[in-house]
């Protein structure tokens, strides 16, 4: 048979695009309390809250935060998506943060339903869900549209 | 009461309110080492596991609360317990805080950065000025007051201005004594701590200085030896620290002044105490080297008699660290001193749960 080196490559590439592009789909959203009166945020700010560098919200409520394990799907989709870092690198810095008294302690969940019952706990509480936990939110929890 | 009934009671206290609230959290923090040490003929080894860090904390709006158990055996055989922060802190603006209760001091960088959790640290030991090798350093970075501190953002991506303000207790009769229900002298330490914390192109960036003033009770007791004495003492501490420390590098340089002077007297002993270190990121490897630096242009009795050595430092270390997980650390350094036949070897394990 004879050998397409060229088509072979093309294929292989093609390949890599489709897995790339299927890991670009499966993203997350920001989710809060729906008391919580903030509907939008920009990526920048998006990181402003979970970094603890912004730690109230703009009714002054203190700002909470749902986080994951280090290998967990969302912390892996945040540390990646919106801060460049390992998730690793992330959870130290959260926890430093803390262990320092400038950010109030995190909720921990590590899925969608757990990570929905806690934003539902508070009015300042913010996490992280999945796209298709999304489309089907339970009262008292809302997206918030990052732009 | 014994330590391990106290640690027991204490732990058990936290521990409750983890149970009645769901919220509150216990984290554990804490090293295992391996140590080589060389002195002038002697060269001993052992194996380290002198340290656990008990923390929960809670937030309800403004207010929160920090509570830190150490249970350590810090340059001996025997563990001790110590509640390191007991603090109470009122948020009422998103510029501005104030804390109440025991404290890490803001001094430096060093000081409050990273507590006590050497898995956040680069290197392996705290710098001498902080923490000795069983001792306690020259820095008065524990205290008991009230800390209040301020933020001035300077618009746009400029970073801010922060200003800390602490009136403390201060330096108890020795260097490892913290006031915690008496204060030895009803005169009170200040704290002043004016810092530019960058944002924007300079994120990470953080230039600083302190000014401390205490007055340090004397500790003079029928039949101690006299080197374990010392009159009361004004002092006077300038400091300056830098930090550029993003995900990537980390750079820090602190100085620390101290001028003792005796009550009733002219005679000042002054001690510079300073460092520099620097690494950089690779990945979950970060390489560093740090250069230490004490210098005592007089004899200096209160110092003396806390068990400071009156000789000059001139540590140079380097090593790597290995950030394992988000939990674990694994670091190695070496290090020597230039000005006297110390030289030691360190393999650390820290972990932050």
């Amino acid at each position: 048979m004879k050998r397409r080196p060229l088509a072979a490559l093309a294929a292989v590439l093609l390949c890599l695009l489709a897995v790339s592009a299927g890991r670009a789909e499966a993203g997350f959203l920001v989710v809060k309390n729906a008391k919580n009166a903030t509907a939008k945020l920009n990526k920048d700010a998006v990181k402003g809250v979970f970094s603890g560098k912004t730690k109230t919200w703009a009714d002054g409520e203190t700002i909470i935060l749902v986080i994951g394990s280090e290998d967990s799907p969302a912390m892996q989709w945040l540390a990646d998506s919106i801060f460049g870092v390992s998730a690793k690198t992330l959870l130290s810095k959260i926890k430093q943060d803390v262990f320092k008294g400038d950010v109030p302690h995190p909720l921990s969940a590590n899925d969608d339903a757990g990570t929905l019952k806690r934003v539902l706990s508070g009015a300042g509480v913010v996490g992280l869900v999945s796209d298709s936990a999304g489309k089907a939110l339970p009262a008292g929890v809302v997206v918030i549209a990052v732009e | 009461m014994r330590p391990w009934l106290s640690i027991a009671l204490s732990a058990g206290a936290l521990a409750l309110g983890g149970a009645a609230r769901a919220d509150v959290t216990l984290n554990f923090f804490g090293d295992i080492n391996y140590a080589v040490q060389h002195e002038t003929t002697a060269t001993t080894n052992t194996f380290q596991a002198a340290e656990l860090d008990i923390f929960a904390s809670q937030t309800e709006g403004k207010f929160s609360f920090i509570g830190e158990i150490i249970v350590e055996a810090l340059g001996q055989n025997e563990f001790s317990s110590d509640i390191d922060r007991l603090e109470v802190a009122y948020k009422p603006t998103p510029w501005l805080r104030f804390k109440a209760g025991r404290i890490r001091s803001a001094l430096g960088y060093y000081g409050d950065a990273y507590q006590n959790g050497k898995y956040f640290m680069t290197p392996v030991t705290w710098p001498g000025m902080y923490e000795g090798d069983g001792l306690d350093g020259i820095l008065p970075s524990h205290a008991i007051g009230i800390h209040g501190d301020v933020a001035y953002p300077l618009g746009g991506d400029h970073g801010k201005l922060t200003l800390d303000v602490e009136v403390l207790n201060g330096r108890g009769q020795g260097l490892d004594e913290v006031t915690v229900w008496q204060d030895a002298n009803n005169s009170k330490a200040v704290n002043l701590r004016l810092r530019y914390v960058g944002d924007g192109g300079l994120a990470g960036l953080i230039v600083g200085g302190n000014l401390y003033l205490d007055d340090i009770p004397e500790d003079v007791v029928e039949g101690e030896a006299i080197e374990d004495a010392h009159p009361a003492i004004h002092e006077l501490m300038l400091a300056g620290h830098a930090a550029y420390v993003t995900d990537r590098v980390h750079a820090v340089a602190e100085v620390a002044w101290f001028r003792h002077r005796a009550h009733g007297s002219e005679m000042t002993s002054r001690t510079v105490a300073t460092f520099g270190e620097l690494g950089y990121s690779f990945g979950d490897l970060t390489p560093y080297a740090r250069f230490e630096y004490t210098h005592f242009f007089e004899d200096d009795v209160y110092f003396m008699a806390s068990g400071i050595p009156n000789q000059d430092v001139q540590l140079a270390s380097a090593g790597v660290k290995y950030a394992a997980s988000a939990s674990v650390s694994v670091k190695v350094e070496g290090a020597a001193d230039l000005s006297t036949p110390h030289r030691h070897v360190l393999a650390q394990a820290a972990f932050a749960f």
